[in-house]
């Protein structure tokens, strides 16, 4: 399997960092990436959404929260039990792993269009959807020692996250828009791909910099970060599979399923869950799971769900 | 880290080493499980050490050095 010349950037970036290169990544250029990718997907998704809108999409989309519902409730028993990690550490890491990574996303979109796999167009929806349950399953897994929340605060962070909001937001703005959106698709589309490949540039110098802080606990959180994306993964394709995707759509909700939020969640978890070590959250979700489906994952999921639709 | 840590370990270690194995009949991709899954098992093993409940040795060694400083003082 060939190589995409995105993931090429982030092995760049780790390069730079194991070497210690004089590199720097303008903090200020990143959070421009980042808004960039995640209104350059909402926009995408909600043009697809003006022209292939169902109703055929409710029960997808009730599979697709449903999901986000189970995947903290399969990573937190391994966290608490297994991993022997406290309540809250388990309940946010869990919560991390429910969620989604914009990141991992775009690339995964990178690879199928290069690829030439179709996929269904407003599978953006799908990313929102999945971004807030695991953070509510996270919360109440929590609750057990935790019990006092601001819930004004917290909702506050959940649903105006800057994830949440701007990829609803150019979700909604394309869907209304529909057509009309032609005008500003050249920055948003014919860009995508050279804004990803930056973005990967500086995820992997952040990635390589994350496994040093793992200390005592890197080997059960090396195991857990490898397998719970494989896991995530495998019931992703299945579901995919299940609820009439086509490949590319089964690819992509295996992703979504194996993928870890490093954006949404941390912000919302310290809030909700201010005693857990969110240090080691960012760390598992960041600096393994995400090299590990960059590199490895995605592929594999690719592979296995080609295999399995043939 | 724990024999619960070690064991989960080796457990991902080997079950990602046969999914890459497995995965090698469709593409060389395997090959970057397989990597994955000898990091895993390496890692856990290099980073184990007996826990003093689970040896024997270990426990009656350190109740002798119990035993010696209670001596000394």
């Amino acid at each position: 399997m060939q190589l995409d010349i995105v993931i090429a950037f982030f092995i760049l970036g780790v390069v730079v960092r194991l070497l210690r290169a004089n590199v720097q990544f303008p903090p200020a250029l990143y959070q421009s990436l980042t808004l960039f990718l995640m209104l350059a997907i909402g926009l995408k998704g909600g043009i697809a959404l003006a022209e292939h809108g169902t109703w055929q999409l409710l029960p997808q989309s009730f599979a697709v929260v449903m999901f986000g519902l189970i995947l903290p409730l399969l990573a937190f028993p391994i966290l608490f039990y297994i991993g022997q990690l406290n309540r809250e550490d388990s309940a946010s890491i869990a919560a991390h792993y429910g969620s989604v990574s914009i990141g991992t996303y775009a690339v995964a979109v990178a690879l199928l269009e290069s690829r030439g796999i179709p996929y269904e167009p407003y599978f953006p929806l799908f990313v929102v959807l999945l971004e807030m349950p695991a953070i509510a399953i996270g919360i109440a897994l929590a609750n057990g020692t935790n019990k006092k929340i601001d819930w004004r605060k917290l909702l506050h962070e959940i649903l105006c996250n800057q994830g949440m909001i701007l990829m609803t937001g150019a979700l909604v703005i394309g869907l209304w828009a529909g057509e009309r959106a032609a005008s500003i698709t050249p920055l948003f589309k014919d860009l995508f791909h050279g804004a990803l490949a930056l973005f990967l540039l500086e995820m992997g110098m952040v990635a390589a910099s994350r496994l040093a802080q793992l200390k005592q606990t890197a080997s059960f959180m090396l195991a857990f970060g490898i397998a719970m994306p494989l896991i995530g993964g495998f019931l992703g394709c299945l579901l995919g599979i299940a609820i009439g995707l086509t490949t590319g759509g089964a690819i992509l909700l295996a992703v979504l399923g194996a993928s870890a939020s490093y954006i949404a969640v941390p912000a919302a978890m310290r809030v909700a869950v201010p005693k857990a070590d969110h240090g080691l959250s960012i760390t598992s979700s960041l600096g393994i799971t995400f090299p590990f489906n960059i590199l490895v994952g995605i592929p594999s999921y690719v592979l296995f769900t080609q295999w399995l639709m043939a | 880290m724990t024999e619960k840590h070690l064991f989960f370990s080796l457990t991902v270690g080997l079950v990602v080493m046969a999914l890459g194995w497995a995965l090698l009949y469709l593409d060389t991709i395997g090959w970057g499980l397989i990597a994955f899954g000898v990091a895993v098992t390496g890692l856990g093993i290099t980073s184990w050490r007996p826990s003093i409940k689970s040896s024997p040795l270990l426990q009656s060694a350190s109740e002798g050095e119990k035993i010696d400083r209670k001596t000394v003082s």
